[in-house]
């Protein structure tokens, strides 16, 4: 069932940097990806420090579209560009992690007080 | 994700391309060369995928060899860190008429200088156990033309916009979601049905 695996293309940097889909509205995704990790950064020693909920709920929801917006630049890479870059991939695994250690933490220490 | 990168099971259905760069005189051609169907493939001899399409590609020539023409670009990848060497190999042991020999050599023994360190006595081993002339062979291997003709291969490749390797072109169309033989086979009857 199913094709044969390829040996993809994982160097496409250039052609994946190059695209009409590497920026929005002349900023380059680049910076909205650092906007994303200092803001995870912040809020984590922001709630870290004082503990209050809504804190939280804004990490979960940076965390959540970091992970929707890698989904979609893997998609974009995999169906459109057809290239891989390496640190786009790395950057989508981590934020990936990042999203699912928020959410396995929300269940576990979170969950309970929510569904209230 | 790494799932995602290894089996890409439904990956090209439909955004299928065009060869960028028609077949010419520079391309390493066997079969029927002056054949109006002519399948491209683009490879790399240090990856898996390829190596399993090797004796199916040459099932189809052995088939098809008197009514198709058959191309090897070269797309070497980057995280292959042999292949550029070994595209460079196979283009100097054809500079000796020997690149198919070369090539399929190559694939057979993959697992053998895939991740050895010592690769270029490996592939000097091969020019020799071919017949081939060694000084010839190493001072072609690093020729500007012979880089070039790598490089070059290359570039159409990007140009094409190929996801990867292999990649087939029939006519300057790309084949997708290809599982084997049957299913090249049943595109080249399909192409040969066409021009009769």
């Amino acid at each position: 069932m199913g094709k044969i695996p390829t040996c993809f293309v994982v160097n496409g940097c250039e052609r994946v940097l190059t695209s009409v889909y590497s920026q929005i509205f002349g900023v380059p995704l680049a910076l909205f990806g650092s906007i994303f990790y200092l803001s995870i950064l912040v809020l984590s020693f922001v709630y870290a420090e004082f503990k209050k909920e809504k804190f939280w709920i804004w990490l979960m929801l940076v965390s959540f579209v970091g992970f929707g917006a890698s989904t979609a630049f893997i998609y974009i890479q995999l169906f459109i560009l057809r290239a891989f870059c390496f640190y786009c991939l790395v950057s989508a695994a981590s934020s990936t992690t990042i999203f699912i250690l928020v959410t396995m933490a929300s269940l576990a220490t979170h969950g309970k007080e929510k569904t209230k | 994700m790494i799932a995602l990168l290894i089996s890409n099971q439904s990956g090209n259905s439909g955004v299928a391309g065009d060869l960028a760069v028609p077949v010419g005189l520079a391309d390493r051609i066997r079969g029927k060369a002056d054949s109006k169907v002519i399948l491209v493939e683009y490879s790399d001899f240090q990856c898996p995928a390829c190596r399993f399409w090797h004796p199916i590609l040459e099932g189809l020539y052995q088939d098809y060899g008197d009514r198709v023409g058959f191309v090897l670009r070269h797309f070497p990848l980057s995280q292959h860190k042999n292949a550029q060497l070994m595209a460079q190999g196979s283009e100097a042991a054809g500079q000796q008429g020997k690149f198919w020999e070369m090539s399929s050599l190559l694939f057979e023994k993959q697992k053998d200088w895939e991740s050895a360190s010592n690769v270029r006595d490996i592939l000097t081993g091969y020019a020799v156990s071919l017949g081939l002339n060694k000084e010839k062979f190493l001072a072609d291997m690093d020729s500007s033309e012979i880089k070039d003709k790598v490089n070059n291969d290359s570039r159409s490749g990007s140009l094409s916009k190929i996801p990867g390797t292999p990649t087939f072109f029939l006519n300057g169309k790309e084949l997708t979601n290809l599982r084997g033989y049957e299913d090249i086979k049943a595109a080249l009857d399909a192409a040969l049905s066409n021009i009769k």
